[in-house]
């Protein structure tokens, strides 16, 4: 091949990829106004919303949008049937997402492997509303509940009130919490991994007056060997009935003496709306287990 | 020599009528691939067929077309030069670590940019820059420990592969030990790659033109890699410096697979099942199989990503990744049974 044929082959292939990209003026707003099937503008009717978060969408849920609620991620629980999937956790199914009309995305983001950039090329010149929130610590889970409420305002905007008010009433001091000592917060079990200081949970249990067991990271895993030398007073299991059966055999006291409390509510695996009502479980569980201590108490005191 | 052996040998008519009638195949093949993407779209309910009646959707297959098509042929093509300057069919550009490489680079930067805010722009783009850095990285350090004596050594070389490999992949999981949980869910998910529909224009472009230039150089190259395939001996009994070839095919080819993971992220499969294909079909002569090979890749990606637009177990459209591993290592099994290995 000589130069000048090598030459314009790269300039036609240049120019086809820069035509790739859609420009401005291929925006659907602006191509589709007028249009009986052209979306609804964000605030004029019902809301059409898509979430590429669980945990946005069990907020969502609870907010009372599961009838608005058009597209979400393959990780989502509780949605309708007809509710489409629209990310791989990859890459956004950006054809289905358009042919859904949303009129508002949320996620929320992530240092790798963020869908925000993505949507925002797909957003630009549309009229949707998106917004994304981190949801490291229990202050963020507080933060999206009332932004998720004022982005899609009407009846939501009362309801993520109530359930951030929930939260807060969930999360005050319990002295069921500071009574049991440094604990072992574990949500796996093989090997142990735990929640550590800087994640949701670790908050909560802060906030509920309990004292972590363990200091540093936020999920470290762990040796059981590890755990046998922490020896914690008591272990809190996040997660199914499975777990326990694991923890049961270790030979640590809190094992041996039964001082488990198990938090089984899938809520608190999610940091999102789900949580208020899994932290009243596990004071429910709570209170259980710290009767059952005292009731230790008393009878080792009795002759 | 015998009339038949005249006859099927490389030069003569029958060779060069077979390895028309492969590379009219492979056209073919590619051709339907690339029909199938462009017809194949999803609605709300499930897979639709057909041309969009709106631009901005064509626009989507279009640079997914596109991005599959540069994707794939630089893969194809990448594992191609790969196979012939280790003289190992299992070659392909991850056995060199640029995967692994790709997830190290990509961690890391996750980790900067969560513990120092203002690095955050380094995971713009998908963390193309840190992914391509990573594969480079990782490529250079294979590149200096299978050195022997100044000269690069083919068994050498699949060794610190694998070294490297390994090594990147426990050095990405020890650096994501220190990210949120979240976090390190969705790197695993990003090392399942992606077909961009929506493409960077500058990224595009680039990966376009880094490709054809590196394709172009390989067809030159191809008559000396015909005698590199063989042995060292023998290649330097025709007058290949064995010695300048390795590094120059190397570097083409490590430019290929970065640019196939700059645009795509990491792919495994598309670069050793595409030579294989399309040795299966042209033979073994490189001036066919360069061509071929990109054909092969491309095919094998348009097509994987026009698959993933139909195939929906209500749990939306599957990772590309899935998709080009299932149809990579199914495709391999097949040419193996059904096909004599050409393989020297």
């Amino acid at each position: 091949m000589d130069r000048r044929r090598l030459l314009l082959l790269l300039a036609a292939l240049a120019f086809g990829a820069a035509a790739c990209e859609p420009g401005p003026d291929s925006k659907a707003g602006t191509a589709r106004e007028g249009d009986a099937a052209a979306p609804p503008s964000a605030t004029a009717s019902a809301p059409r919303i898509v979430s590429l978060s669980p945990a946005i969408t069990t907020t969502l849920l609870l907010l009372g949008e599961k009838r608005h609620l058009v597209g979400c991620s393959p990780w989502c629980r509780g949605t309708a049937d007809s509710t489409a999937v629209v990310w791989d956790g990859s890459q956004i199914d950006a054809e289905r997402l358009l042919a859904l009309r949303p009129t508002h995305i949320v996620h929320q983001s992530t240092l790798g492997n963020d869908p925000g950039e993505e949507l925002a090329v797909l957003a630009r010149g549309r009229d949707w509303s998106t917004a994304s929130w981190r949801l490291d610590r229990l202050d963020d889970v507080r933060t999206m509940i009332v932004g998720l409420g004022e982005l899609l305002g009407g009846d939501a905007h009362e309801r993520a009130r109530e359930l951030a008010a929930r939260l807060d009433a969930a999360t005050a001091p319990d002295e069921n919490a500071a009574a049991l000592g440094p604990a072992l917060i574990l949500f796996s079990a093989d090997p142990p991994t735990a929640f550590g200081p800087g994640s949701y949970v670790d908050d909560l249990w802060a906030s509920l007056g309990g004292t972590n067991a363990i200091s540093g990271a936020a999920y470290p895993e762990l040796s059981v060997e590890q755990v046998a030398r922490l020896d914690p007073g008591w272990i809190v299991v996040v997660g199914s009935d499975r777990l326990l059966d694991s923890i049961r055999d270790w030979p640590i006291t809190a094992s041996r003496e039964g001082r488990i409390v198990h938090a089984d509510d899938a809520g608190m695996l999610e940091p999102g709306g789900g949580l208020a009502g899994a932290i009243e479980s596990l004071r429910a569980e709570l209170a259980r287990a710290a009767g059952a201590a005292r009731a230790a108490r008393d009878s080792e005191k009795s002759p | 020599m015998s009339d038949a052996d005249r006859t099927s040998a490389p030069g003569s008519w029958r060779h060069a009528l077979s390895r028309a009638l492969g590379m009219i195949t492979m056209l073919l093949l590619l051709a339907g691939a690339i029909a199938a993407r462009m017809l194949v779209g999803r609605d709300a309910d499930g897979p639709t067929f057909g041309l969009p009646d709106r631009s901005e959707i064509l626009s989507f297959r279009l640079t997914a077309t596109v991005s599959a098509l540069v994707a794939g042929g630089s893969l194809g093509a990448s594992g191609l030069l790969l196979q012939t300057l280790l003289r190992n069919p299992l070659a392909s550009p991850f056995i060199l670590g640029l995967s692994a490489g790709a997830g190290l680079g990509m961690s890391v930067a996750a980790w900067a940019a969560m513990s120092t805010p203002s690095l955050a722009w380094l995971l713009a783009g998908g963390a193309l820059l840190p992914a391509v850095i990573g594969s480079l990285a990782a490529l250079a350090l294979v590149v200096l420990i299978g050195r022997r004596r100044g000269v690069l050594d083919a068994l050498t070389l699949v060794l610190a592969g694998v070294i490297v490999s390994s090594l990147a992949g426990a050095l990405a999981l020890l650096v994501q030990q220190f990210l949120p949980l979240e976090t390190r869910g969705r790197i695993s998910l990003w090392m399942l790659g992606r077909i961009p529909e929506v493409a960077d224009a500058a990224v595009l472009s680039l990966s376009t033109i880094v490709s054809v230039l590196s394709i172009a150089l390989a067809w030159r190259l191809a008559r000396a890699m015909d005698a590199a395939a063989l042995s060292d001996a023998e290649a330097v009994s025709v007058g290949v410096d064995v010695r300048r070839l390795r590094p120059a095919l190397l570097g083409l080819s490590a430019l290929l697979a970065a640019s196939a993971t700059a645009l795509c992220g990491p792919l495994a499969f598309v670069g050793l099942v595409g030579p294989h294909l399309a040795r299966m079909l042209c033979g073994a002569t490189h001036r066919a199989l360069v061509p071929a090979s990109l054909m092969a890749g491309a095919l094998l990606l348009v097509g994987a990503d026009a698959l993933r637009q139909i195939v929906d177990a209500g749990r939306g459209r599957l990772p590309i990744g899935v998709v080009t591993a299932i149809l990579g290592s199914l495709a391999f099994l097949w040419l193996l049974r059904r096909f004599r290995p050409v393989w020297p």
